[in-house]
């Protein structure tokens, strides 16, 4: 290729990156407002970002220095029955652990150190945390920021558990913990297990529940057949009269996967209800500039 | 620990590789571009640089890469930089350089806003290479400290918060 197609292609780039939204046009089901949910906190680790996914860092750095309206975390069941942050299904991943989540009790997963890129910063050290730290840092706060709980429920070992008992396990310590910090208004359960929703449904109806699926149309049969909150689906997956539909029924949608500006106009011009970005100052300025 | 190990190695390596004889320089002026990765992420600087002998004060703007893969609006700061040059000749440069930099960048969320500025000062070690009669590209290395001074909007205070900084910097120099 010669340089006039080079330019081209960069014109053309950059005249993507221009589109502009109209957000007096968002029509959703929070009366014309898109909540800011930044991914795993700040969003996934790049030269970017040099925050590890769902570390404290990421997390505090999100909803205190960026003000967003929440964040969305992942959370396992550890060996202990107890809730820590935490993505993989595998430790060595993204930690200098070993193993799987399970296989560990919460305080040996908390001295496992995030490991770092090349980017990440090179004196800072974060650990794993549990849930009950993110818990009991905001559950004091006048405006507590929203949890989206992202429940990694496949991740169990077999031999220990049948899958009733460790959703009725994983269930009610989610229950349990979001009572004891009265942070059920503001949480949100996100799972890929119907089977899980409906023991978490079972011991409290007042939770948030949201079915997340690469399926819409799966998704929304659902949160409609159990009168759910509503559904999480990846921005590529979904399209705006899919999310007009939902809306119909009174279900909201929860976008993910937007990260770059045509990603976030794109997403915004489908009026969900929340997105969760690993760009959270770009969104901001689409949406309050 | 690996990656602190490599940046001991990789200063002490660069000062006893280039071991040529030094040239003096005379009082020149020019333009650096410096693209560096460090604690507030990927920058972008263009600075103007004063060059006497084996020293270089150089003053210039940046602009700071957020979690984005574009500038985020507000997000400049300045440069200041001062080079000593430990080796100097027609070919090659080896130096130590002493760095501050700003960044301030408005944050707007859905009830507020807030200007932070983060500072970033780091001793670096680095060398050029003469590519074209009047152009250098060079990279250095290097570490130091930021301070971070940023309205929390849970607890509504401004806060300051101090911590280590490392550099990885890549330099295009132009002399007059």
């Amino acid at each position: 290729m010669n340089f006039k197609v080079y330019y081209f292609l960069i014109m053309v780039f950059v005249l993507m990156s221009c589109k502009k939204v109209d957000i007096d046009d968002i029509d959703n089901l929070n009366g014309g407002l898109i909540y800011v949910i930044g991914h795993r906190g700040m969003g996934i680790q790049s030269p970017y970002n040099q925050f590890p996914e769902n570390s404290f860092i990421s997390i505090t750095k999100a909803i205190e220095v960026y003000g967003v309206d929440g964040v969305e975390i992942d959370v396992q069941l550890t060996k202990d029955i107890d809730l820590v942050l935490y993505h993989d299904d595998k430790l060595e991943t993204s930690s200098n652990g070993n193993g799987y989540v399970y296989q560990y009790n919460l305080n040996e997963l908390t001295d496992f150190k995030y490991n770092r890129d090349i980017y990440a910063n090179l004196f800072a050290d974060e650990y794993l945390i549990s849930l009950e730290t993110v818990l009991q840092r905001y559950s004091q706060q006048t405006i507590k920021p929203q949890l989206h709980l992202d429940l990694r429920s496949w991740l169990y070992d077999a031999d220990l558990y049948n899958s009733a008992d460790f959703f009725a396990l994983y269930a009610t310590k989610i229950v349990d913990i979001l009572n004891q910090y009265q942070y059920i208004d503001n949480a949100y359960i996100t799972s890929g297990s119907v089977e899980l929703l409906k023991e978490i449904s079972q011991r409290d109806g007042n939770l948030k529940l949201m079915v997340e699926s690469t399926n819409v149309n799966w998704a929304i049969e659902n949160v409609k057949d159990n009168n759910w909150y509503g559904i999480v689906v990846y921005n590529n997956s979904i399209s705006k009269s899919d999310i007009k539909f939902a809306h119909s029924l009174g279900i909201r949608v929860s976008i993910f996967g937007v990260k770059i500006q045509s990603e976030i106009v794109s997403a915004v011009k489908k009026n969900p209800d929340f997105i969760i970005t690993d760009n959270i100052p770009n969104l901001q300025q689409i949406l309050y500039n | 620990m690996l990656k602190k190990i490599t940046v001991v190695l990789y200063l002490i390596i660069i000062n006893c590789f280039f071991t040529q004889a030094e040239e003096k320089e005379k009082i020149k002026l020019g333009l650096e571009t410096t693209s560096h990765l460090s604690y507030t992420g990927v920058n972008l600087g263009l600075q103007v640089n004063g060059l006497l002998n084996n020293h270089s004060l150089g003053i210039g703007a940046k602009v700071t890469f957020q979690s984005s893969y574009f500038p985020h609006k507000n997000s400049m700061g300045v440069i200041i930089d001062y080079k000593y040059f430990l080796i100097s000749n027609l070919k090659i440069k080896s130096f130590i350089s002493v760095n501050y930099g700003n960044t301030r960048y408005e944050v707007k969320n859905r009830l507020t806003s807030s200007k932070n500025t983060i500072h970033e000062y780091v001793i670096s070690n680095g060398f050029l290479i003469r590519i074209l009669p009047k152009i250098w590209i060079g990279t250095s290395m290097g570490v130091g400290g930021y301070r971070e001074i940023h309205y929390n909007f849970y607890e509504a205070r401004k806060e300051k918060v101090n911590g280590y900084n490392a550099i990885l910097k890549g330099h295009l120099n132009y002399e007059f």
